[in-house]
């Protein structure tokens, strides 16, 4: 294991490898675990340079007892006949860009029980490094046997560590996006070994124009598909990047004027991440859509958003503009979404939309993708279920006990 | 009509006399344009006449589209030669389809430009660059380009760099001074050429070059020199010490409208020519800005026929400083450039080498 002199721990302070992959797991929901996690989320929520980032604020929000104490209580109640044990010693690979998500799955893996072995990136956007260091104290100041069960670590890409790591672990969790599951998936698991992959994802809106048009309230429901999409800079996976009306053409034709001036205007009042270089961006994709696909723009008064009309044809092809580009489409139902529909499509934010006409549609059509169905304004919310995998499932195994209770 | 544009003086036209003549012609562009390019045709479509960005006389288009689609407006058998921008390392560059009338209105406007500023005698010409960059004619990149264009108003070139070592030719200089001493010259580069192998090559050696009043025209943007703390009265001044250089000019321009460049005044303004014009945009809505208000530049030029590029927004920050009242005594509008807004990808003529590096 010589090359693994070449990892670096962050947090905790003087910890070393082997003593890590030594520890023992603990039992699910530990009550350590728990006071843990709500104190990092008071740290968060008492830091005045956190509060400037709403995803660390969200962060904070998770972390309370209450939110904790459902999700235990959702746990016990699923397998009442059966026994729920960590599965042992977790690897994670946190993504290098803006992510806080992965802290999420920090978390909940420590939830589990498991021992955690966290590889971070060598480059960390400004707000992570925030994250790492309230996570860093809060760490320090937790008890040893807590400490035991975390390792942060920093090492320059080289595959005979994460090797090693991956013959090691009981589970693997990769964040990072398609290039570097990839990569990643170069260094083969134990044969037990599970592993749980996020790759890239795409998200849309989908809104019933009828349902818009009798909407009596529309400025803040702008405003919350303005939350969803423009935070990030539309680039998270969750960012809605394409809107699709349910409706008939007159219905859509009223409905998606007034929609769309209404999301412009919520859009100039959050102001979230102007740059003038995305507004050039986004003119060159209003044209680069015409070009390609004879799409056509809507007409705004603004550059905060943009918006052009395109064929159903285009619906699956991924749209990288950011910055508030948006692809329009009609349809009549949402069965004509079926077709479309992309393994990588993570969010759908809708308006409007009864449940049961998504049950039917995800029933009848069986999409290659859609992982989530949220109304509008919760595109971005962390749940422990994602992108179609229950974390606290996946990062524990069920052990049955068929024997007499005395 | 074009030929209007060579019959009046390149820097002499009232403004409301020029934005007559400019609008009428711009207005005929597009129309021409909107029947004879099928992508360019697709984006009037898009908008519609009432919604078109910058308005319907020159809508904007921006720079980058001629990197994601091929947009010409003539028959291919007519294209006679594609110019591209020199791009970033696994970028696509610009492609822009010249036809033989094109080409001649930008040779025959460039010479009007030119010749304002440096006479209509040819002068001995040191080019700051080495000479492969010239060498195959069949690629023109926006470097190799824009000196072959710039050669034309010399004579007896010289290369002032040996290779792409970017030493100096000490031999072909030597004899080029001998030859000059106490001459105007005219000199041409690319700025952070200029600085970094010429200037600083001959400040290091302790040299100087024996010209007097020599002409330098030098462009491709300032970013680099920026990041150096390199401002441009320091880079004349130093033109002028190390080499004669009493007149040094700057200019903005780019591939997408060779020919109607913008050349920096004695009083260091960009100039609009009669050919060519800017307009500051506002990014929050494409509204025009007002003299001495930053936002991106438009710029727009009757030269080209071929392809759609007579109405551009470039990815470049600017100023509108004035119009027709320039303490230099051109007419027309005159303008700062401030660099690339943030963000936007990397593009340039002189950028390619020291990104390279």
């Amino acid at each position: 294991m010589n090359s693994l002199d070449k990892v670096r721990f962050v947090v905790p302070e003087g910890a070393n490898i082997d003593a890590l992959l030594a520890q023992r797991p603990l039992a699910p929901f530990d009550p350590a675990v728990i006071e843990f996690i709500e104190r990092l989320g008071k740290a968060l929520m008492a830091s005045p340079q956190a509060r400037r980032h709403p995803e660390l604020v969200a962060l904070g929000f998770w972390a309370r007892g209450a939110n904790i104490k459902r999700m235990k209580d959702r746990f016990d109640a699923q397998y009442p006949d059966a026994l729920r044990l960590a599965r042992g010693l977790a690897f994670h690979i946190a993504p290098s860009n803006v992510d806080t998500i992965f802290v999420y799955s920090l978390l909940l893996s420590m939830l589990a029980g498991n021992v955690n072995l966290v590889r971070m990136s060598s480059r960390a956007a400004q707000q992570s490094d925030l994250l790492n260091d309230i996570l860093k104290q809060v760490v320090e100041a937790a008890s040893a046997r807590l400490r035991g069960i975390i390792g942060i670590v920093r090492y320059e890409h080289d595959q005979s560590i994460t090797d090693a790591f991956s013959r090691h672990c009981d589970v693997r969790v990769v964040w990072g996006g398609d290039g570097t599951v990839e990569l990643i998936r170069k260094s083969p698991l134990s044969p037990g070994g599970t592993e749980l992959t996020f790759p890239n994802k795409y998200s849309l809106a989908v809104v019933d124009a009828k349902a818009w048009l009798a909407n009596e309230n529309k400025t803040p429901v702008a405003r919350d598909f303005v939350n969803d999409s423009l935070w990030f800079g539309q680039m998270a996976c969750s960012s809605p990047r394409a809107l699709v009306w349910r409706g008939s053409a007159d219905d859509i034709a009223a409905a998606s004027t007034d929609f769309w001036h209404h999301v412009e205007a919520g859009a100039r009042e959050a102001n979230l991440g102007w740059e003038d270089a995305g507004a050039v961006a986004k003119l060159l994709a209003e044209q680069d859509n015409a070009v390609s696909v004879h799409a056509s723009v809507v007409p705004l008064e603004t550059n905060f958003i943009s918006v052009v009309r395109c064929p159903i044809a285009l619906l699956g092809e991924p749209n990288g503009t950011g910055g508030g580009f948006f692809r329009e489409f009609h349809v009549a139902a949402l069965e004509e979404l079926g077709a479309s529909a992309r393994r990588n499509w993570q969010t759908v934010a809708s308006f409007g939309v009864p449940k049961g006409d998504w049950q039917a549609f995800l029933l009848n059509a069986q999409p290659q993708g859609i992982d989530r169905i949220v109304p509008f304004g919760h595109a971005l919310n962390f749940n422990a279920i994602w992108d179609g995998i229950d974390f606290l499932t996946s990062l524990t195994r069920i052990v049955v006990i068929d024997a007499p209770q005395d | 009509m074009i030929e209007s544009f060579f019959e009046v003086p390149v820097y002499d036209l009232p403004k409301a006399e020029k934005h007559a003549l400019l609008q009428a012609e711009l207005r005929e562009l597009t129309a021409f344009h909107g029947t004879e390019c099928e992508g360019y045709r697709a984006i009037l479509d898009a908008y519609g006449p009432g919604d078109l960005p910058g308005g319907a006389d020159a809508p904007l288009i921006p720079v980058s589209m001629f990197k994601l689609h091929d947009l010409s407006s003539v028959p291919q058998d007519q294209v006679f030669k594609t110019m591209t921008s020199s791009g970033t390392t696994g970028q696509r560059p610009s492609r822009i389809f010249l036809d033989a009338d094109t080409a001649r209105l930008q040779t025959r406007a460039l010479t009007r430009i030119m010749t304002s500023f440096i006479g209509p005698k040819r002068l001995p010409m040191l080019i700051i660059d080495h000479p492969s960059v010239v060498k195959d004619r069949r690629t023109f990149s926006a470097r190799g380009a824009g000196i072959l264009g710039m050669m034309t108003f010399g004579r007896q070139h010289v290369f002032a760099l040996k290779d792409e070592t970017m030493e100096l030719d000490w031999e072909a200089l030597e004899t080029f001074a001998a030859a000059n001493a106490g001459q105007p010259i005219f000199a041409f580069g690319f700025t952070f050429m200029v600085w970094r192998y010429f200037i600083q090559q001959l400040e290091q050696s302790g040299r100087k070059l024996p010209f007097d009043n020599a002409i330098l025209i030098h462009s491709g943007g300032w970013k680099k020199l920026e990041a150096e703390k390199v401002s441009n009265e320091h880079f004349k001044q130093r033109a002028s010490d190390l080499a004669g250089f009493g007149r040094v000019h700057n200019f903005y321009g780019m591939v997408e409208q060779t020919g109607s460049i913008f050349v920096e005044c004695e009083a260091g303004h960009l100039h609009a020519p009669v050919f060519a014009d800017v307009v500051i945009r506002r990014p929050v809505d494409w509204s025009a800005c007002d003299i001495g208000e930053t936002g991106v530049i438009q710029v727009v030029s009757v030269l080209p026929r071929s392809y759609p590029g007579h109405s551009l927004l470039t990815e470049d920050q600017g100023t509108l400083l004035g119009e027709d009242d320039c303490a230099c005594g051109r007419k027309g509008k005159y303008f700062a450039v401030h660099g690339r807004l943030p963000k936007a990808e990397v593009r340039g003529c002189s950028d390619t080498f020291a990104s390279n590096q």
